[in-house]
Order: structure tokens, then sequence, then C-alpha cells
């Protein structure tokens, strides 16, 4: 087990820092951009929906 | 279905951590909303390891605390969605255990998330409202 974890703003700075560098943050962006251009149509409906209301 | 979550650190905006406590010790989690459209946002969820400074995707961090986590998940889409009421978040598992887990959230969130969102799946070739306990590989979130 790990040494107790304080979350201090330099942490948090950190990770905000370096996540949207990190690969495994691109790959995710990158296999989302992908799946959701199949959906190009179902996305545009469901804005669609939102509007009218 | 009210179940206790984490506290919510403060972060910057689209930006969500908090430290997941079970038998495995402490996990920081992060949740980010990356614009992927105009409007679209996708829904990541990784760990950060602070000592060797890596980040993660463990989808079963297995720290006996899943149920504590897929609440503060939708704690943290009902907060992003309300302070951005004309996006729609996009989430979908890029493994099967994460899939899994996204649709556990989903289905164990079905009537808690139906009363204010409209959530839409897809799945294969269907694209439609969710239909409780119907597994999908990716999910849209919008306010109703």
């Amino acid at each position: 087990m790990k040494t107790k974890l304080v979350v201090t703003p330099q942490l948090l700075q950190e990770m905000e820092a370096t996540v949207r560098n990190s690969a495994i943050y691109k790959a995710k962006i990158q296999e989302a951009k992908e799946f959701v251009s199949k959906d190009k149509e179902f996305i545009a409906s469901i804005f669609a929906s939102m509007k009218v209301k | 279905m009210k179940k206790e979550s984490y506290t919510l650190l403060a972060n910057s905006a689209n930006t969500y951590n908090f430290v997941s406590v079970g038998k495995r010790g402490e996990i920081l989690k992060g949740v980010y909303f990356e614009e992927i459209g105009i409007n679209l946002y996708n829904l990541v969820l990784l760990d950060y390891d602070y000592e060797s400074k890596m980040w993660s995707d463990e989808s079963i961090s297995d720290n006996g605390d899943i149920i504590t986590i897929m609440a503060t998940i939708v704690q943290i889409i009902k907060v992003f969605l309300n302070q951005n009421k004309e996006s729609v978040v996009f989430f979908k598992g890029n493994s099967v255990s994460r899939q899994k887990l996204y649709n556990r959230i989903v289905q164990n969130y079905f009537e808690e998330l139906s009363e204010y969102f409209a959530i839409w799946g897809s799945f294969e070739n269907e694209r439609e409202i969710v239909i409780k306990n119907k597994y999908y590989q990716a999910f849209y979130i919008n306010i109703k």
C-alpha cells in the first residue's frame, strides 16, 4: 500500500499539466473522434432534439 | 438511487479529480471533458500514479469501491452538464471491461439520470434512446 496521499494544489497542477500530453489521453481522444465520426447524423439529431425544446 | 460519492477536488474547468480509497490504498483519479466537436465533449477517466507520474486507464482498479466511483462519475456528469447546458457528453469504453463499467453506471443510475438527462446509446448499427438493461458500446448524454 502506498503512503498516505496528500493532494496539494501542486499535485493537481502537475496532473493538469501532463494529462493532455499523455499518450493514453491522446489515444482515447483519437478513438473517440473516430467513433463519433461514424455517428454524425445521430449526433446531429441529438442536438436538433435539444433545440426544439 | 442515491449513493455516497467522493468529494470532488477543485481544479480547472472541464477537469474533475477525486481520490478513490479502498483496499489497494488511495488512487488519484481524473475525469476530463475534452471537446471533440462543437459542444460535444468526450468524458475521459484516468488514474494518476503520483509516484511514477504515469497515467493509466485501469478500468478495474480493484479498490473495492466501484459503487462509490460510479456515484462520483454520475455526480461529475451532472455538474458538468448543469454548467454546460448546450453540450452533449460522449463516453465509450475502449475495452470490454471499461464498456461494462460504463454500462453499469448507466444502468444502475438509469432512473436518476433519466430524470434530468436524455441518454442515448450506440451499439453496432443501432442508435437510440437508451433502453434499460440493454448493452451499448457508447453513450451520449444531454440535459432534457
